[in-house]
């Protein structure tokens, strides 16, 4: 079996398999990912996000793609009951995380304290998209990021029938996996579950950190998210809803979180809370 | 000079300077492109703040809602993919694009598909199923099952 390793999103590690699609297939997949991230990163003040932020207070003409995100972001604020903002980007770029993760570890960066953050509106109140055409509220900014990584995971993978499309732990996966029982995913605390059809995400504070901070902003305070979860694997219907409902649950925290995982979709469940060795990230990811 | 004087004085320069003025006024040509009267806008004053938003999510074919352009380059594409019955075919289709125009096609192609069926979930449908029309099959795997693939915080 083929597998395209690469790093794509300011770092992320991501992967795409799938067994007897043309090589060819695989490859245009993965310079999709590479488009999909020059087209939304916030990293760049000339990708088209940007630019759409930078015209806070006007309706503005869209493209498809970004038109799509944005439905999608406001689909994820939704589902979370709001734990998953899109708006979050000005909160998050106060805490100093305004640049890819790489750069911003050379750097002092500063937690956004509670005192001084403000709650993050909900996404509806800002944001406005038509058909076409969107409109951002003056004074605010979006960041696609997570909300893109499953939505690009699951455009990807629905163009193949057997494969896994992995962006940087949000996956989706479809058919009979490498030997015909499926494809066999590791969750955040060592459980394996075996997927014909669904999507996995994590979420949590294990990574992106720096002291006093970590890049899980709560949108009702507008600071970074005070926890006690490491890490969240979440398995749904696809990659999208499993990524929203991972950070959704990684904002609140184990207790509520195992009440509500259920009641918004997931369909399976692990939860890593203040880290224990059982953690699976990059290190033990293949 | 006394005072009354002045005041008269005064006055009588006032009327002399606004008739000078004015016949200057009715006599100064008007541009040969202004309009005989000006048009009347009737502009309400918005206060932002007290607006309401409208919703995020429009109502398809709603009056006043227009799909997304799609570029001309891509129009026949977008019907070779409309036709295309299996993955293969669409993989055909899309092989034939660069990068960004395959996704821009792949988003277009979703926003006709929510236009003419609103069935996806979210704001069309709040009470849908997260995951719309996907039927997911999801089971424990045995811990000893080495993984094809992890999820990891990223």
């Amino acid at each position: 079996m083929t597998r395209h390793s690469f790093i794509a999103f300011g770092g992320a590690r991501c992967e795409i398999s799938a067994p007897g699609a043309p090589d060819a297939d695989v490859s245009a997949a993965v310079a999709e990912v590479y488009a999909f991230e020059a087209r939304l990163t916030r990293f760049s003040a000339s990708s088209e996000l940007m630019r759409f932020n930078a015209a806070a207070g006007e309706r503005v003409a869209v493209s498809p793609l970004l038109n799509e995100v944005l439905l999608a972001a406001l689909e994820a604020h939704e589902l979370s009951d709001g734990l998953v903002n899109a708006a979050t980007h000005n909160a998050l770029a106060r805490t100093g995380y305004d640049r890819t993760f790489s750069a911003v570890r050379t750097r002092q960066i500063m937690a956004v304290e509670a005192e001084t953050a403000n709650p993050v509106p909900a996404l509806p109140e800002v944001l406005e998209v038509g058909e076409g055409w969107a409109r951002l509220t003056r004074g605010h900014a979006i960041d696609l990021g997570g909300v893109g990584k499953g939505w690009l995971a699951d455009r990807l993978g629905e163009r193949f029938d057997n494969a896994v499309v992995n962006l940087g732990g949000d996956l989706r996966a479809r058919g009979d996996g490498p030997e015909g029982a499926g494809w066999t995913v590791g969750l955040c605390d060592g459980s394996r579950i075996t997927i014909r059809e669904g999507g996995v995400a994590t979420s949590g504070t294990a990574r992106r950190r720096w002291p006093g901070g970590h890049h899980l902003i709560d949108p009702r305070t507008g600071a970074c998210a005070e926890t006690d979860v490491s890490a969240v694997s979440v398995a749904a219907a696809d990659a999208a809803v499993a990524e929203t409902l991972a950070k959704g649950a990684a904002v609140l925290g184990s207790s509520a979180a195992a009440t509500w995982l259920p009641s918004r979709g997931a369909l399976r469940y692990a939860i890593v809370a203040d880290g224990p060795a059982a953690l699976a990230d990059e290190a033990t990811a293949q | 000079m006394g005072p009354g004087a002045l005041k008269t004085v005064s006055a009588a320069g006032t009327v002399i300077a606004c008739g000078v003025s004015a016949a200057l006024v009715a006599t100064d040509p008007k541009p040969d492109g202004a309009p005989l009267t000006p048009p009347v806008r009737r502009t309400v004053a918005r206060n932002s703040e007290a607006l309401a938003v409208p919703p995020s999510c429009p109502a398809p074919n709603s009056p006043g809602s227009a799909p997304t352009q799609l570029p001309p380059a891509l129009q026949q594409a977008y019907d070779q993919l409309r036709q295309a019955q299996t993955p293969q075919a669409r993989q055909a289709v899309l092989a034939t694009l660069p990068a960004d125009q395959r996704q821009q096609l792949v988003a277009y192609t979703r926003q006709q598909q929510r236009r003419s069926a609103p069935d996806q979930r979210g704001c069309s449908a709040p009470n849908q199923p997260a995951g719309g029309d996907i039927a997911p099959s999801i089971r424990d795997a045995p811990a000893a099952t080495a993984p094809d693939v992890n999820s990891y915080v990223s």
